[in-house]
């Protein structure tokens, strides 16, 4: 039976009629629901007057076309790749993330990743010049010495 | 449920899997499994096609693999939660683009109707068009109620955790939206026939 109705302002017709739909539901939910052509004893078993019967009539009939609507389920590969995504291997979720990422934000990226490792590589290539025109001089200035001590002597 | 020394994860309750999900994520996928369809199914009629369902599907899942901590914590049962993400998530959606979609005619609407003849898979489609457009000119709260109680055939009781109401209040709630469903119903104009049917 239907559990008590927790809306107790409503005036006792309403309530009839709540329940007499929620009941309704249920019964369209476990595909034992009245057809709409035997309404009128529902009306009589819920007490309903001539107004309401009219009103709970149209609802009904609303509900019943309401009972046509089906589940929409999705693909399987949609299923499978989001659960890759989710529940996968970290590297593999990562290159997933990549390839769905929107063309700008990758071209972005791209452009971002070039322009840090342009800039390392200058960093880098700066300080290997300095030493090896470190070594250069060092070794120029040995050379200069061993000519001096040469003429010296 | 352990099964000699593997643990049963089809067979474990959903609190044993909320349990485990934090460290193990073979937990988290059999609850990916059992609640994808429905959630996606949800956002579908809430949003009317199939790419957005799937990006906000995958949020859902995405939110609740990284909050599942804090779920936990709160008792509200696992799949009324991934609903309360749904809901939230597609609200954000429609706010964001500021419209609402027109659930279109698609396959699943036909592929109900396949076996009709053509003249009545017109009339048919037409009318659930209708019946559709209408549903998506209701408030958040109704559009969600008629998904959950319809399509997910839930029953009030489990309608009312996902909507943190009263069973109660979701019959008045049930009330008054089959009502104002009725109103937008009036209002629409009825489709014209198609000529075959005239002739």
């Amino acid at each position: 039976m239907l559990s008590s109705n927790q809306s107790t302002d409503l005036p006792p017709e309403n309530r009839a009629l709540e329940h007499l739909l929620a009941t309704h539901a249920e019964a369209l939910r476990r595909q034992s629901a009245v057809q709409p052509d035997d309404f009128e004893f529902l009306f009589e078993e819920y007490g309903l007057t001539e107004a309401e019967s009219v009103e709970a009539k149209s609802l009904l009939r609303i509900a019943h076309r309401l009972n046509t609507l089906v589940p929409v389920a999705p693909s399987d590969a949609f299923v499978r790749r989001l659960k890759n995504d989710l529940t996968g291997r970290r590297e593999s979720a990562l290159i997933l993330r990549w390839r769905r990422l929107p063309g700008f934000y990758r071209l972005a990226a791209r452009i971002g990743g070039m322009t840090i490792t342009a800039g390392l590589l200058l960093l880098a290539g700066r300080r290997l010049i300095e030493i090896f025109t470190f070594r250069q001089r060092r070794h120029n200035d040995k050379a200069a010495d061993e000519l001096t001590l040469n003429t010296a002597a | 449920m352990v099964m000699g020394d593997q643990f049963d994860y089809a067979a474990a309750e959903d609190t044993e899997l909320v349990a485990r999900a934090r460290d193990d994520q073979a937990a988290f996928g059999e609850l990916y499994e059992r609640y994808v369809r429905t959630v996606y199914n949800y956002i579908y009629y809430r949003t009317g096609n199939h790419h957005d369902a799937e990006d906000l599907t995958a949020r859902v899942f995405q939110r609740a693999l990284v909050h599942i901590e804090t779920y936990v914590e709160r008792g509200v049962p696992f799949k009324a939660w991934l609903y309360r993400i749904a809901h939230n998530l597609v609200a954000n959606w429609h706010r964001d683009r500021n419209r609402r979609k027109i659930i279109p005619l698609d396959e699943f609407v036909a592929a109900g109707l396949r076996t009709e003849a053509p003249e009545a898979s017109t009339e048919a489609m037409q009318e659930r068009e209708r019946l559709l457009q209408a549903i998506s000119r209701l408030p958040d709260d109704r559009q969600q109620l008629i998904i959950l109680k319809f399509v997910e055939k839930l029953s009030n009781q489990e309608i009312g955790e996902i909507m943190d109401r009263s069973e109660g209040a979701i019959k008045s709630l049930y009330h008054r939206t089959l009502a104002a469903l009725r109103d937008e119903l009036t209002e629409q104009p009825e489709p014209s026939r198609s000529r075959s049917l005239r002739d």
